[in-house]
């Protein structure tokens, strides 16, 4: 959590997101793991999860694809916000990459 | 019924009541137990799902067998009762079952690999073959089963500087060592419900382990970051034969946290090692088996007699 706040990926209070994920953990939405010798988490969503949002979303964009004349139409969208959501990860990605390298550098470790 | 047939109809009846049994209490010690664990090893995880399987044949090995021609009389001729019949069936189909999808999931990585491993092929380290080819967009991955070999496409050169082609290299191979493609087609023999989420575990702790096997340090560790990030945003890994290890994961959220535990890379802290445990805990048990190996076969024996009348 304090990593994706400090990229500036989060804009909530710090205990808004806690609080948060630690219900979808009670509920069992999502794992979380202890992350090395600190005493923070690493909150993943859960496997099982995963199939529910898959038979609960396919209804739905069956329902969609469905209700255009046009099937390739909604098709198309998805696609294209798929694509741009996983290019935003990518950049996002990218970015921590060359802050961690500058950081190593000005630490001498590269 | 004939005494060969009737020495295959209870194995196969064993074979299922053994793998069944074990099945669901694999599926629930990993429910109770071990869903929540923080760091699951992947070889017990992969132990763990083989189990049911390696152990409903020793048992037909190593007691149903040896009891049946020790004890049953060959000369008598008796049928076999219709609930011992459908277990045996049910067996039956279990392995015919296995061993086709395991069939299929071979050829179809073999035709792969066949198809794509050309003569551009050197050896990145002992044991490590990689095969270079001609692909249009950037690809990395380990594949075949009895011979496995890193794929790789011409382009990764101009895509990775040196060391982040070095560090995707070193992940791949430590998959190629670990034999994670045989592993991966050995699941296919062993079909069952509710298995899922073992599984998704441990294909998991496989690409974390193979991660770990390449971060030595922080630098090291951004190399494979940064390679991952570069070879995710250049290519989809599309077509890819399910027994096969590919570099770059399917999906954004595992490519997310993967790169960001690289980049938090901390030295590991020095695990205890379970294998002594482990190995007196499996002395023990051999040596309980062999001295009590003669009441055990009676006791076999009597439970087969079930199946039969």
């Amino acid at each position: 959590m304090r990593e994706l706040l400090a990229a500036g990926e989060v804009h909530a209070a710090y205990t808004t997101v806690m609080t948060t994920l630690d219900r979808l953990f009670k509920k069992g939405l999502l794992d979380r793991r202890p992350d090395g010798s600190s005493r923070a988490f690493r909150y993943r969503l859960k496997p099982a999860t995963r199939d529910f949002y898959h038979s609960a979303l396919s209804a739905d964009v069956e329902r969609l694809i469905a209700s255009s004349s046009d099937p390739t139409m909604p098709v198309s969208f998805l696609v294209d916000a798929v694509a741009q959501h996983d290019a935003a990860l990518l950049d996002e990605l990218g970015r921590a990459v060359n802050r961690k390298r500058r950081e190593l550098r000005r630490r001498g470790k590269l | 019924m004939s005494y060969l047939l009737r020495a295959l109809v209870v194995s196969l009846a064993m074979f299922f009541l053994g793998y069944s049994l074990l099945s669901l209490m694999v599926v629930c010690a990993w429910r109770l137990l071990l869903e929540k664990r923080e760091h699951p090893n992947a070889n017990a995880l992969f132990g763990l799902r083989l189990l049911p399987l390696a152990g409903a044949a020793g048992v037909v090995l190593m007691l149903v067998i040896p009891s049946f021609v020790r004890l049953e009389p060959y000369h008598i001729t008796e049928s076999v009762a219709p609930a011992g019949m459908l277990l045996a069936c049910q067996g039956l189909v279990v392995l015919v079952f296995g061993g086709l999808s395991a069939f299929i999931a071979l050829r179809k990585s073999s035709r792969y690999l066949a198809a794509r491993a050309g003569p551009g092929t050197f050896e990145a380290g002992p044991g490590v073959m990689v095969s270079e080819l001609d692909a249009p967009s950037p690809m990395m991955l380990v594949a075949g089963v009895t011979r496995p070999r890193i794929l790789l496409s011409r382009c990764v050169r101009q895509l990775l500087t040196e060391d982040e082609l070095r560090a995707a290299l070193r992940h791949e191979a430590a998959h190629l060592r670990s034999r994670d493609n045989l592993k991966k087609l050995a699941l296919h023999l062993c079909p069952f419900p509710f298995m899922a989420g073992l599984e998704d575990t441990w294909l998991w702790q496989l690409e974390l382990a193979a991660d770990d096997a390449v971060a030595r340090d922080e630098a090291s560790a951004l190399d494979l970051a940064s390679a991952l990030v570069k070879m995710a945003r250049a290519s989809r890994p599309l077509g890819i034969p399910k027994v096969a290890m590919t570099l770059v994961p399917a999906d954004a959220g595992s490519l997310r946290i993967r790169v960001r535990r690289l980049l938090h890379w901390r030295p590991a802290a020095r695990r205890r090692s379970s294998w002594h445990s482990a190995l007196g805990a499996a002395a023990g048990l051999i040596a309980l088996a062999a001295l009590a190996y003669g009441p055990l076969l009676t006791q076999v024996h009597e439970l087969t007699e079930i199946l039969v009348r």
